[in-house]
């Protein structure tokens, strides 16, 4: 496998995920501190995010059936996977994406 | 009992009812838009929830804003960024969030940058850098402020300045273009002035020829010759003079653009009293009385003020009208600096900063008419005809250019068959003009 990582329990294909927030609010910007360290310390090149301002497109938070900000949607792999709040618990984050840290 | 409790669940069904209702109202409120917030006790603690948040305007403000707005982690990671700096930097919002603000910023700024933003830190810093992005660079003007203590991150305002530096460009480029014509032109007129210097000394040699030629001619045929031949010969030698003086003053007019400004202090008295000799003749010929004031000391050329006074004098008393005796009279006066801009003087680009002599020659002439004031100036144009007042049409054109030489100015006043005033304008000093004698 090209990506001889620590990290198992992921497709050929990158990690896609949605973070799902509202403007400057306290909450969106430590959701974004939280899943761009995640992405940066642990993941690096592994996850394909986009973080989506519902304000900026509110269509989009009913397509995608958010109700809550912030919001993250793990859209790959499958199954879909929904974590609410502020994601200050990196570990129950990682765990619910259903990756293992080899140390 | 039984009654009693049957009324009792009646009361109850009824308080339900109510409430019920007035729950459903509040649903309807909520879902029409009209309701803004809601308080709630949650943690023991009372708090306020926004519904249609009360921000919304300042959101819609922040987000159409057409400069760029960024709102940055102490770290440079950016937590959320309007759509016109999206737009900008050409990356899609959703990718820009979350990205950090370092990765848009040039090479050659990034340093700059760097100094700013953490001098934004402590307050807030502005400064003009440049963005790279998909390889193209933007010049942008940023303004940073630190928004603590409300909130932990750093506000980013970037205007565009794409437009602006590219009609700094063009402005330079026109600039640019203008200053080589400018080169150009002083150039050609250069060489036309020594054009003008070369034919005028060239011409005048044949010239000499044929006068000299055509008075042997007459002196040789003297007896013999009719008095109508003899009259054509005198109208030969009579144009060729014409011509001589033609060239002799086109000569003067060119040497006067080539001649080395050599300023000195001159007394206009002095030089109105020679002028005035030269003319003895042809005042007491035409009887003409001539009042002169008192002039003052200048910076000047000393040549080309007695040139001057020649050419303003001799016009007065060419002018006069016929079979009256000329009155001529000189005066002046001394604008100060800052009092020349009158509505006469307007056209003449006097320079506020100089105080100027103001040389006035009044004559009782012909005059000429005032839409032609500033006609007269132009080098071969003539007001009246050569049968009637002989010149070559170079004698005002030469004083607009001894004026201007001196970096004054000249116009005139006129009525016809009323007399003319010109008014000369000269500089007292030439050190102002930036001109060192």
């Amino acid at each position: 496998m090209k990506n001889k990582s620590k990290l198992e329990g992921i497709g050929k294909k990158k990690i896609s995920l949605q973070l799902y927030i509202t403007g400057m609010s306290e909450n969106s910007a430590r959701a974004i501190q939280n899943i761009t360290l995640l992405c940066d310390q642990y993941l690096k090149g592994l996850i394909d995010l986009e973080i989506i301002d519902i304000y900026k497109n509110p269509s989009v938070a009913e397509e995608q059936m958010i109700v809550f900000s912030p919001s993250l949607v793990r859209q790959h792999p499958l199954p879909r996977k929904t974590f609410i709040g502020d994601l200050s618990d990196m570990r129950e984050v990682i765990l619910g994406l259903g990756i293992t840290l080899k140390e | 009992m039984e009654t009693a409790t049957a009324d009792d669940l009646l009361a109850e069904i009824e308080d339900l009812k109510l409430r019920l209702s007035e729950a459903q109202d509040a649903i309807d409120a909520i879902k029409n838009g009209s309701v803004d917030a809601f308080a709630i006790r949650t943690n023991g603690k009372p708090e306020v929830f926004t519904l249609q948040s009360l921000d919304y305007a300042y959101r819609v403000l922040i987000e159409k804003f057409s400069e760029g707005a960024l709102n940055l982690t102490p770290d440079g990671l950016i937590i959320y960024c309007n759509s016109y700096f999206s737009n900008l930097v050409n990356i899609p919002n959703e990718k820009v969030t979350g990205s950090y603000i370092f990765d848009y910023i040039s090479d050659e700024s990034r340093q700059q940058f760097r100094e700013h933003f953490d001098l934004a830190l402590q307050g807030c810093s502005k400064t003009e850098i440049s963005l790279r992005t998909n390889n193209i660079t933007i010049p942008v003007y940023v303004s940073l402020t630190n928004l603590q203590p409300q909130l932990a991150t750093v506000g980013m305002i970037v205007t565009d300045l794409s437009e602006k530096k590219q009609n700094e460009q063009l402005i330079k480029i026109h600039a640019e273009t203008l200053r080589k014509k400018n080169v150009e032109l002083e150039r050609l007129n250069k060489s036309l002035d020594q054009f003008a210097s070369i034919a005028s000394h060239d011409l005048q040699e044949p010239l000499r020829k044929i006068k000299t030629f055509t008075a042997l001619l007459k002196m040789k045929l003297n007896t013999t010759l009719s008095s109508e031949s003899s009259e054509l010969i005198d109208k030969i030698i009579k144009s060729s003079e014409r011509m001589s003086l033609l060239i002799k003053n086109v000569l003067n007019f060119s040497r006067i653009v080539n001649m080395e400004k050599m300023f000195e202090t001159t007394d206009l008295n002095q030089l109105l009293d020679n002028t005035l000799k030269d003319f003895d003749l042809l005042i007491l010929e035409k009887g003409a009385s001539v009042q002169i004031g008192n002039l003052p000391v200048i910076e000047a050329i000393p040549s080309q003020i007695n040139q001057l006074f020649c050419n303003l004098v001799g016009n007065a008393l060419k002018f006069s009208k016929l079979g009256r005796p000329a009155s001529i009279s000189i005066s002046s006066r001394i604008l100060p600096s800052g009092e020349t801009e009158n509505e006469f003087n307007v056209k003449l680009n006097l320079d506020r900063q100089v105080s100027y002599a103001e040389i006035s020659f009044k004559d009782d002439g012909i005059g000429f008419d005032q839409q032609f004031a500033d006609q007269i100036f132009s080098i071969f144009e003539r007001l009246n005809s050569q049968e009637q007042y002989s010149g070559t049409g170079i004698g005002l054109a030469l004083c607009q250019k001894i004026v201007q030489q001196h970096h004054g100015g000249i116009r005139a006043e006129g009525k016809e068959n009323a007399g003319a005033i010109f008014y000369v304008l000269l500089p007292l000093t030439q050190s102002a003009n930036g001109v060192s004698n």
